[in-house]
């Protein structure tokens, strides 16, 4: 939806403001509210489905496979497929090259390591099934329930197979799979995120939606993990078209304060990943099925 | 039994001639098979080969660039930019007309193409199994770089001013050594270079884009790094760039490596040191500019 003149120069003015009052009535630090669903595709080890009120949506599938150790580059790949765009479209590669980015520094992939030559590796296969907004922070919280709810197989074979010619074998049970957490041996795992941030004047906005998008003067991805801002930290214009008339530079100042400011909210939101992974969990130890 | 037993000096060295049918060979191990050089050739001295043995400095005295631009006539502009193992070439077409709809503001394209042969950095990580030899598209990598020079020139160019109009931007990679230079110094370099083209095909813009590519080695930013440079290896690299006319603002910033140490000191050492870098690099291309606006009065 293109806005008009008059549109954009109103909303830009309230957001430009030194109180600004977002279009939906959100804080600035507010997320829109988003609803999601994990575990639910049979054929991959984990998935996850959001949706945000706005009619976005996207899934995410994470499937492993046994591979040798020496013979892969990467144990994580991505593959990203938005609707109404080319597989070769600028848009869908760098969101692809965003997410390979921010999962190959910050995903411990050591850990998938099965045996001294066998490693676990994970295929996360994304579909944005609509967007308004950029899609990038819908796609990690997708990935980060998809992979909370990931399930591997339980290993029976042994461990170190350096001297030995076998291949790993699992056990039958599917009940004895382990959760990554379980599989990686550690209380907190936490995939990273993507935080979209627009810039309007002095005033950051997390979650810009597509109204806002087009009256930004910037707009910032921030990586987010375990409490922390972390790096790729980068700008782009969130808008699809380039027809965003008040794009501009900001000053250095401004991403530093962001990157505080930033550093104290977004607990929330993992929290709130969280409870809802939680909750999914008991759910389906209480289902028959 | 003529040759039998008759010693004969060959190369200064006595043999004796145990074969009396082939009195050619003087003995059975030489190598018969191929073209045999002489046997008082002399090897060539080859010196050692640097490799990633240069490294940034905290004031940045080693850079070291070649700018030269307008030596197209079919383009618009042109630049081209050399620094170590890096030549970039950045080929700027229009304002050119398009057909179609009205539109206010003019619509700007980047397309950043490496040579085929030259290996993109970590390319087998970022471009999985999609490059193949032929191809028409571009790699995940060669987007990237795409995306960071166009979000750089969306912010400068006034684009409102070349209505119905169309820019298009293409960058040569024609050199790169994905050994010792990272891909944020080649969008460095990149975005530098396309400033300077748009300069020469007469397009407006707010200000000069210059970039600026530190590492962080300990507390120290070191300008302009090698890779390997930082003694970790894997620290946080920074590249940004600037318009200095618009009270110094970032137009694009890219921060990428391990997550550590993104705390808010080093994010400010890192955007401090880039600044530093772009002004070193900024009155290098004033000074260029000047120069090839006195040498056509």
């Amino acid at each position: 939806m293109l806005l008009s003149p008059a549109e954009r120069s109103y909303i830009y003015d309230s957001l430009c403001q030194k109180d600004p009052i977002r279009p939906d009535g959100r804080t600035p630090l507010q997320f829109r509210p988003l609803e999601a669903t994990t575990d639910f595709l049979p054929g991959s080890n984990g998935s996850a489905r959001i949706r945000i009120a706005d009619g976005s949506e996207c899934i995410v599938s994470v499937k492993s496979k046994v591979v040798l150790s020496e013979k892969e580059a990467n144990l994580i790949e991505w593959d990203v497929d938005v609707s109404g765009y080319r597989d070769d479209s600028n848009f869908v590669s760098n969101l692809k090259f965003s997410l390979t980015d921010l999962y190959m520094k910050n995903f411990p992939c050591e850990k998938l390591k099965l045996t001294a030559k066998y490693s676990y590796k994970l295929f996360l296969d994304c579909i944005i099934v609509s967007h308004s907004s950029y899609p990038l922070t819908l796609a990690t919280m997708a990935s980060y329930l998809a992979l909370k709810s990931t399930r591997l197989p339980l290993l029976v074979s042994e461990v170190d197979d350096s001297q030995v010619e076998e291949q790993p074998t699992f056990s039958d049970d599917w009940e004895k799979a382990q959760y990554l957490a379980e599989f990686f041996k550690t209380e907190s795992f936490s995939p990273p995120l993507y935080i979209t941030v627009g810039i309007v004047g002095e005033n950051v906005f997390v979650d810009p939606s597509e109204t806002e998008e087009q009256v930004l003067e910037n707009g910032l991805l921030i990586g987010y993990s375990e409490k922390k801002c972390i790096a790729p930290i980068t700008n782009l214009n969130l808008a699809t078209n380039s027809n965003n008339s008040n794009f501009k530079g900001f000053t250095p100042a401004l991403l530093i304060s962001t990157v505080d400011l930033l550093k104290g909210h977004l607990s929330s939101i993992v929290d709130a990943l969280d409870t809802l992974d939680k909750q999914d969990k008991e759910d389906r130890t209480q289902s028959i099925f | 039994m003529l040759f039998a037993f008759t010693p004969y000096i060959i190369n200064s060295t006595p043999y004796i001639n145990l074969i009396p049918h082939f009195p050619h060979f003087p003995a059975m191990n030489v190598d018969r098979r191929r073209m045999l050089g002489p046997a008082s050739a002399a090897t060539p001295i080859v010196p050692a080969v640097s490799s990633a043995a240069q490294t940034g400095t905290s004031d940045g005295s080693h850079i070291k660039f070649f700018l030269k631009s307008g030596l197209s006539k079919n383009a618009s502009g042109l630049a081209f930019l050399e620094t170590g193992d890096t030549i970039v070439e950045v080929s700027v077409y229009g304002p050119r007309p398009i057909k179609g709809l009205y539109i206010e503001r003019a619509s700007l394209s980047v397309e950043c193409r490496f040579l085929p042969y030259i290996t993109q950095p970590n390319e087998v990580l970022y471009n999985g199994s999609s490059r193949s030899n032929g191809r028409a598209g571009l790699t995940g990598i060669e987007h990237r770089v795409s995306a960071f020079v166009e979000t750089a020139l969306l912010a400068t160019i006034p684009l409102e001013k070349y209505p119905k109009l169309t820019i298009d931007v293409f960058v040569n990679v024609l050199s790169f050594n994905a050994n010792t230079r990272s891909l944020l110094n080649l969008a460095a370099w990149t975005a530098t270079c396309t400033s300077l083209a748009m300069v020469d095909a007469g397009i407006e813009m707010r200000d000069l884009i210059t970039a600026g590519h530190v590492q962080l080695s300990g507390t120290t930013a070191l300008l302009d790094p090698t890779v390997g440079d930082a003694d970790d290896g894997g620290s946080l690299e920074c590249v940004a760039c600037f318009t200095t006319m618009h009270n110094n603002d970032v137009v694009a910033v890219w921060m990428d490596g391990s997550s550590d140490d993104a705390g808010l000191e080093a994010l400010t050492l890192q955007l401090e040191a880039c600044k530093n870098m772009s002004n070193l690099v900024r009155s290098n291309v004033n000074g260029y500019l000047l120069g090839l606006a006195d040498s056509k009065e």
